[in-house]
This record gives C-alpha cells, sequence and structure tokens, in this order.
C-alpha cells in the first residue's frame, strides 16, 4: 500500500479573475484523520469540490493512490475509492435505508445480492439497522447523516456533517468518526465547529483566501498567530473566539 | 480487511417486517414471480370463456396499453424522467413495421423488432439534447418532439402521409400475422408482450440499473456522487422503454390493419401510456397493469353508457382520473392492495 | 414570386404574430418565474377564453374588444382558483413531486379539452362580425388585417403594463421577493400562497387577453390549446423561463421565423421552422436568450 493515499500539488481553481483555490498542496495519508478548517470564505467549500469531483482544477493535479485523477468526474472518483457528503443532507426518499446503502455499494461490488448484504453490514456499522426497511425520508436529521456515511470508501469527504446537530447527536457523530476511522478509511472533514473537530483530527489543515496557511497538530494551530489572526480577522466568525488551549 | 458479514438483521418489531436481503426479500421476490405466473395463466385460459368479439377487443387493449404503461415505467416511473411524448416510438414501431410489410414485404415480425430497435436508437440520439434538460423542462421536449414527428410524418408523401397506409389483407397465418376475424391470436401475442415488460420490470427491480435508476430519480446529483453515471443511466432505461413501446406499436398496426399519424402519433396516446402507471402507481411493479385494467374498461363503458360527441367523455375521465390520484394519492391504487416489505411505501 | 413588398408584407405579418405569440406565453413565463412551476394547461386557459369571447359574442352581441375586460377577469379568477384548489396541493406532494406537478396540470388539460368537446361540440366556431373584423389598413404595399394590428398592438400595451405593475407596484415587488425566496417572505409579512395565487390569476388574465383578441379572427375548437401551447412552450424556452422580455422577444422571433418558413416549405410545415429554433436552444443554450436557469 502506497504511503500517500491523497496527494494535491499546486491545485488551483479561478473563477473568472478571481482564485477560490490558489495553489494547495498536501497529501494524505491512508487512515489519517484530518481536519479543513478556516474562515468563512477561505475556500474550503470549493476545495472539497475540488478534490470530490464536482469541480476540476484550473492548475495542478490530484493524485490519489498514486493515480492522477485530476481530470476524472465525480462518479469516476467515487468508483475508485473517494466519497463524499453533502452540506445539505440528501437521501433517496423514495427508497427504503437498505436501498440507500445499496446504491452506493453497487458501485464496489457488481451484483445486487453482495451489494445487499454489504449494505446490511454498513448499516449495523452505523447503527442504523433497525431502520433498514424504513423510507429514506422518514429518518430525522440525524440519523439521516450517518445513512450519509454507510459507506466503505477508502477516503471519506465529510461536508460540516457536525453542524445542526443536538449535543448528544454530536457526540454519537463524533464516536461514528472515530470507529470509521478504525476501519481504516481516511477520512478529510471540513468543519466550523472547533470544539468538535480539533481535539478529534490527527492534524488540521488551514486555509485563508484559498491558500493553505498553516497546517499541523491541532495544539500547534491553535497558538499559531497567523492562524488566530486569519480567524479574528473575519468579522462575522461563527465559533472561534475564545482563548487558545480549550 | 475483509468485512465481516453479520447475520442479517433481527425482524424488526416496530416496522413488523422483514428485512431486504434476508431470506424474506427472497421470499418475496418469488412470491411475485408465482403471481405474476398464476394471473398468466388464468389470463390465458380466458378466451375459451368468452364469445363475445367486443370483449375480446377489449381484453386485446386492455393487455397492449399494460404493455405500453410498464415500458412507460421503466423510464418514466423508476428512472423519473417524464416523457408525455412517447406516442413517437409507438408511432416509430407502427409505421416501420408497415412500411416493412407494404413496401418491401418483409414479415411483420421482423418488422416488430425493426420497429423496436429503431426506436432505441431514436431514443438514444434525442437523449443526448434531451436528458441535460431536468425536469419539466425535459417533458416539454418530450411533447415538442412528438408533435415535430406527427408533422413530419403527415407531410411524407412515401409514408401515407395524412391519408396514413392500409395493410393489405392476406392469408391467416401466423406469419403473415393475420389471421381473419379471430381476435385470439392477437390476444396470445399481446398479453405474450405484456408478459415479457412485466418480467423486464420485475428483473430490473433487483438489478444495479434499477436502483440505479430509483436514485437519479430521486436526486441525480447525490446519485452521481455515489458513482452512478446519470447519463448514462437515463439512455438505457429511454431506450429500453423505447424499444418496447414500438414493438407494442407493430403489434397495433397489424391489429387495425390502417395506420396514420392521428391514430398512432397523437397526444392522447402518450396520455393512455402514462395514465395506467400513474392510476396504478408510478415506479412500481404491479402498478401499470393494474392501472391499464381499469381504464380501458372504464372508458369503454362510459363510452357506451354516456356518449357524446367526438372523444369527450374518454378525455374527461382520463383527465378527472389523473387529477384525483396524483392530487389524492400520488403513490398510485397499487399501495392500498399491500404494504412492501421491502421497497418504502411510495 | 418574391418581391421586396411580398418579404415585407411576410415579416410584417410575422411580427403582428409573434407579439400575440408573446401575449400568449408571458403568462406561463411569469408563473413559472414564480414558483418554478409549468403550466401544462395553459393552452386550454386560452381555449377558455377564446369560447368565453365566442359565447358573449353570441349571447349578448358583445363585439370582442369589449369582451375582453370581462374575459380577462374572468380568467384571472379562474387562474386563482386554479392554484387555490389544485397547484397548492399539488406543490406539497413530498412523493414523486415532479410527477405529481406535472400530471396535475397536464390532467386539468385534458379534463378541460373533454369538456369543451363533450358540452361545446368539436364544430369549429368563429365569430361571424365584429367591429374589426373585416376591416384592413393599408401601410404602403403592405396590407394589415385590423384585428391582428389591434391585437399587437394591446400585447404591446399589456407589456408595458405589465412592466410597470412589476416594477412599480408593492405588488410587483412583492413577486420578486416571493421569486427569490419564497418562504422567507412571510417574515416580511407577505403571504406566499396570496402571492401564488395571484401570480396564477394574472398569468391567466394575460393568456385570457390574448385569448379574447384572437377569437376575433381564429377559429375556435375544443383542441385548439394544444397548437398554441406548443407555441408558448417553444417561446418561453427561447425567452428564458421566468423572463417577461424574454418572451416579448422570443414571441417575435417565433412569429417572424414561422412566417418565413412558410415561404420555404408548405404551409402545413411552417412550424418546423419554430421547432427547429427550439431544438437549437435546448441543444446550445438550454437556458433561453434571457433566461436564469
Amino acid at each position: 500500500m502506497s504511503e500517500t493515499l491523497l496527494e494535491l500539488r499546486g491545485v488551483t481553481r479561478r473563477f473568472g479573475g478571481l482564485a477560490a483555490t490558489d495553489d494547495v498542496s498536501f497529501a494524505l495519508a491512508p487512515g489519517e484523520l484530518v481536519g479543513l478548517i478556516g474562515p468563512n470564505g477561505a475556500g474550503k467549500s470549493t476545495l472539497f469540490n475540488l478534490i470530490a469531483g464536482a469541480l476540476l482544477p484550473s492548475a495542478g493535479t490530484i493524485r490519489f493512490e498514486g493515480e492522477d485523477v485530476t481530470a476524472l468526474p465525480a462518479p469516476a472518483r467515487c468508483a475508485r475509492g473517494i466519497a463524499r457528503t453533502f452540506q445539505v443532507v440528501r437521501s433517496f426518499d423514495s427508497m427504503s435505508v437498505l436501498e440507500n446503502v445499496v446504491v452506493g455499494a453497487l458501485a464496489r461490488v457488481a451484483n445486487p445480492r453482495a451489494a445487499r448484504h454489504k449494505a446490511h453490514e454498513i448499516l449495523d456499522f452505523v447503527e442504523l439497522a433497525s431502520r433498514a426497511e424504513r423510507p429514506a425520508g422518514e429518518l430525522t436529521m440525524a440519523d439521516k447523516r450517518r445513512l450519509e456515511v454507510a459507506r466503505e470508501p477508502r477516503l471519506l469527504l465529510l461536508d460540516e456533517v457536525m453542524t445542526g446537530l443536538t449535543p448528544s447527536e454530536a457526540q454519537r457523530g463524533i464516536d461514528l468518526v472515530r470507529a470509521i476511522r478504525k476501519r481504516g478509511i481516511a477520512i478529510l472533514m471540513v468543519e466550523h465547529v472547533m470544539e468538535i473537530v480539533m481535539p478529534l483530527v490527527d492534524r488540521a489543515i488551514v486555509l485563508d483566501l484559498g491558500r493553505v496557511l498553516a497546517s499541523g497538530r491541532p495544539d500547534a494551530l491553535v497558538r499559531d498567530p497567523a492562524v488566530i489572526g486569519a480567524y479574528l480577522g473575519q468579522r462575522r466568525s461563527s465559533s472561534v473566539g475564545h482563548a487558545p488551549g480549550a | 480487511m475483509a468485512p465481516r458479514l453479520s447475520d442479517p438483521a433481527p425482524i424488526d418489531a416496530i416496522s413488523g417486517s422483514a428485512p431486504v436481503g434476508g431470506s424474506a426479500f427472497r421470499r418475496r421476490r418469488r412470491g411475485e414471480f408465482v403471481a405474476a405466473a398464476a394471473i398468466l395463466l388464468a389470463a390465458a385460459a380466458l378466451p375459451l370463456g368468452i364469445d363475445s368479439v367486443y370483449v375480446e377487443n377489449i381484453l386485446v387493449l386492455t393487455l397492449m396499453y399494460a404493455a405500453l404503461s410498464q415500458s412507460w415505467n421503466i423510464l418514466c416511473g423508476y428512472c423519473g424522467q417524464i416523457s408525455l411524448g412517447h406516442a413517437l416510438y409507438f408511432g416509430i414501431g407502427a409505421y416501420a413495421t408497415t412500411l416493412l410489410l407494404v413496401k418491401f414485404g418483409i414479415p411483420p415480425w421482423f418488422g416488430f423488432v425493426a420497429g423496436g430497435i429503431l426506436a432505441a436508437l431514436v431514443a438514444l440520439a434525442l437523449g443526448y439534447p434531451c436528458f441535460r434538460l431536468k425536469g419539466h423542462y425535459y417533458t416539454i421536449a418530450t411533447i415538442v418532439i412528438a408533435e415535430i414527428a406527427s408533422i413530419l410524418v403527415l407531410n411524407w408523401p412515401w409514408a401515407g402521409a395524412a391519408m396514413g397506409i392500409q395493410i393489405p389483407y392476406a392469408q391467416p397465418s401466423w406469419l403473415a400475422f393475420q389471421f381473419g376475424r379471430s381476435k385470439i391470436p392477437y390476444f396470445y401475442f399481446v398479453l405474450a408482450l405484456a408478459a415479457v415488460t412485466w418480467l423486464a420490470t420485475w428483473l430490473i427491480e433487483d438489478s444495479k440499473w434499477g436502483y440505479w435508476w430509483r436514485a437519479v430519480k430521486d436526486d441525480p446529483d447525490a446519485a452521481e456522487s455515489l458513482g452512478v453515471v446519470v447519463f448514462r443511466s437515463k439512455m438505457a432505461a429511454a431506450a429500453l422503454s423505447a424499444f418496447f413501446t414500438a414493438v407494442a406499436g407493430g403489434f397495433y398496426a397489424e391489429f387495425v390493419s390502417y395506420i396514420d399519424p392521428d391514430s398512432v402519433m397523437n397526444l392522447q396516446l402518450s396520455l393512455l401510456m402514462a395514465l395506467p402507471a400513474v392510476l396504478g402507481g408510478i415506479g412500481t411493479l404491479w402498478g401499470p397493469a393494474l392501472g391499464a385494467a381499469i381504464i380501458v374498461p372504464l372508458s369503454e363503458l362510459t363510452r357506451s353508457y354516456i356518449g357524446g360527441s367526438g372523444k369527450g367523455t374518454d378525455l374527461i375521465v382520463y383527465g378527472a382520473l389523473v387529477m384525483v390520484i396524483v392530487l389524492l394519492r400520488p403513490e398510485g391504487l397499487a399501495s392500498l392492495l399491500r404494504r412492501r416489505p421491502g421497497a418504502a411505501v411510495p | 414570386m418574391l418581391t421586396a413588398s411580398s418579404i415585407a408584407q411576410i415579416m410584417v405579418s410575422g411580427l403582428l404574430t409573434g407579439l400575440i405569440y408573446a401575449l400568449v406565453a408571458v403568462g406561463l413565463s411569469l408563473i413559472f418565474g414564480l414558483m418554478n412551476v409549468v403550466n401544462f394547461a395553459h393552452g386550454e386557459f386560452l381555449m377558455l377564453a377564446m369560447y368565453a369571447t365566442f359565447g358573449l359574442a353570441l349571447g349578448l352581441a358583445l363585439d370582442p374588444l369589449v369582451a375582453v375586460p370581462i374575459v380577462m377577469a374572468a380568467l384571472f379568477v379562474f387562474g386563482a382558483a386554479v392554484y387555490l384548489g389544485i397547484v397548492s396541493y399539488a406543490m406539497r406532494a413530498r412523493v414523486n413531486s415532479g410527477m405529481v406537478q406535472i400530471f396535475s396540470t397536464f390532467g386539468l388539460a385534458i379534463l378541460l379539452r373533454g369538456l369543451a368537446q363533450y358540452f361545446l361540440t368539436p364544430n369549429y366556431r368563429s365569430i361571424a362580425h365584429s367591429w374589426l373584423g373585416s376591416r384592413t389598413f393599408a401601410l404602403g404595399p403592405i396590407y394589415v388585417p385590423a384585428p391582428q394590428l389591434v391585437g399587437a398592438l394591446i400585447s404591446i400595451a399589456a407589456f408595458f403594463a405589465l412592466w410597470l405593475l412589476i416594477t412599480r407596484t408593492d405588488f410587483g415587488k412583492a413577486i420578486e421577493a416571493t421569486r427569490e425566496d419564497a418562504d422567507a417572505v412571510a417574515l416580511v409579512g407577505i403571504s406566499k400562497n396570496r402571492v401564488f395565487a395571484l401570480g396564477w390569476g394574472l398569468g391567466a388574465m394575460l393568456v385570457g387577453l390574448a385569448g379574447a383578441i384572437l377569437a376575433s379572427f381564429y377559429y375556435i375548437y375544443p383542441n385548439v390549446g394544444g397548437p398554441f401551447a406548443l407555441i408558448a412552450y417553444v417561446t418561453v424556452a427561447l425567452g428564458g423561463f421566468g423572463s417577461v422580455f424574454g418572451a416579448l422577444a422570443a414571441g417575435v422571433i417565433v412569429g417572424l421565423v414561422e412566417a418565413l418558413t412558410a415561404v420555404i416549405l408548405p404551409s402545413d410545415l411552417k412550424e418546423v421552422g419554430v421547432y427547429a429554433v427550439y431544438l437549437a436552444v435546448v441543444l446550445f443554450r438550454p437556458r433561453g436568450l434571457f433566461g436564469s436557469i
């Protein structure tokens, strides 16, 4: 197994004259749990979509497991093991919870019977097995988020999945993220809620104005003056504001 | 790291149903198949007890609309791309079969298949521009395209233009697909066609395409993020749907022996392909057949008893039915019959 | 034989027809822009307006021009009623919502056609005598029938009035606000339901105006809505769903294309040119000339 799961080199994405993502380079190892943070407008969503394949870069390369996937669209990246969630949680409401998982599983195994077995197992894992037959539209939002991560990729991209959860739901969410990571799945999570992400991740990448500002272990980042400055420079900031070392 | 296969989850006390994926699922699938086989056998025995040509005619039409609606359901019910221009494919089948026979002497059986393949190709060609459109934009495009085709055929002398084409009398035989005055052989053919379209739907329900199509119907972007190739999915559904619709069109041409654009390419036909599915349950296995079994006899009855000038009564019944169903019970009548333990209610 | 003046005649004719097509289409575009719903019964609204005008002419000896305000008012009420009684329910569907929206108005279209065929017979009707009926104006070498000319002028006036309504009145602002964010407007005291109902009324009223105009020089029959609905779809698609100005521009284009096509091809095929334009738009610019989708 190669040492690097995901590698970005010089990835840039321009919209008109504005570079929403500017010369971003970093790497992820298999099984790493990395946070992608930064103030509003830092370009987290754009970078997220570039990795997922919803957007294609204007420049730079993206390699996944050694293969150059820069030009591949989202379904092809998904077939290679990159999975993503959406900010507004989405599910296939006319299908049952189990069938929702089967859709994703079919990208990895060819026949429906194997996919259904796998789907059952995954539902057990995310603790939704008791709801397997219910229409997905009936789930609570927290359960829908669990459904969204009911997959087996090699890299899971989480887009602000902790938003809108109650503290107890958020705690279950954190446990689930840890459990996913224990299965060997690498995770890159975009998150606003600092209290959640900082204790959770191995390391974090801080974006500001489309560029990588800093990267490293959380306890080092919160002491980094540049990082603090980037956040405090924001007039509207949702969650950072108290002293570092929390 | 090899996944551990856990035992299928225990019977859910809350929903009271057995889980998909376990033996209960296979049992349900087998049950559906057995039920269909039983119905098929019962239907095959019907002509033995029926003497009236009028009733035979209704049966043939009912089965034809069941087959048509089942085909429509593949693209529009499962894959969610609502087409109101499917008469195009019906017309392609009718005209291909008729023209091949009348101009080149090719037996109808080849015509059916040729018409089907042609229709599938047309569906694929049209898919390129049209499947970029979403929701009602796509529906409008289907209406416009069907209208274009109708106008073109109306002005095409070689294809009979407005006068249409008459299929000349031939000695009754299965090869010539003519049977004198008896409707029974037509009945069996169209019963087989309806059975084939049902079987195709049944196979689809537990196939990769089936899951992908339903995902595309619900949320194409989310489907794409899960690895579904949306465009190719829509194309496959369209081609399959068009194929069967055209075969039915070819059959109809042989059944009535005369076609013209107004009878095989009009908007009402497109509606009639959709209506049974909408009534019975769009996107379900039994919906289209159930809907056809209700609508065709019903429209015959209203026409006989209420009468009226022109086709007014038919349209009133259809229009009112469609509105009542989609507003009050959009999942269709099939949902009244059974609570399927597998798929979700709608 | 094509001379300069006969080409001019064709262009003028196409322009006038196009202005009326624009009027037929703008109601559809308005409703769509407001709430993202296509009224598949739009052609039947037109048909009802035409029959109403015909009925008033026949029963009360009202000249179509005089009947216009009555028909407009009636269609306004009808449109609002269709929204409140049918579309508002359709929009609440959470299951198969796309299908429900399409079939709720499509079913209405079929029902209305059936009712017209049953109660009014499929016979073609026309208004025999109207004030404008047989007059023509001569502009140089070009002959312009009075009903078409007056109709086109009314259409222009209607667009102007619509523009004023949208940009200058509170109602117009309410429409814009609801279009931007239908759920948020409740926060500023605007009832989304009321705006939608009035929007449907307005859209129906506009197509009602077109119907009253068309009744004075067009045949009236139960399925007359069909061809006009197609032209309306094409016009709205070309102009851009939701764009009032787009409907005007596209209507004129469609009218001109249709007239010019009739020169080149047999007149039965004159719609082909229009549909070809539609397909080109779909292929190359799905959101139309001025649309924002």
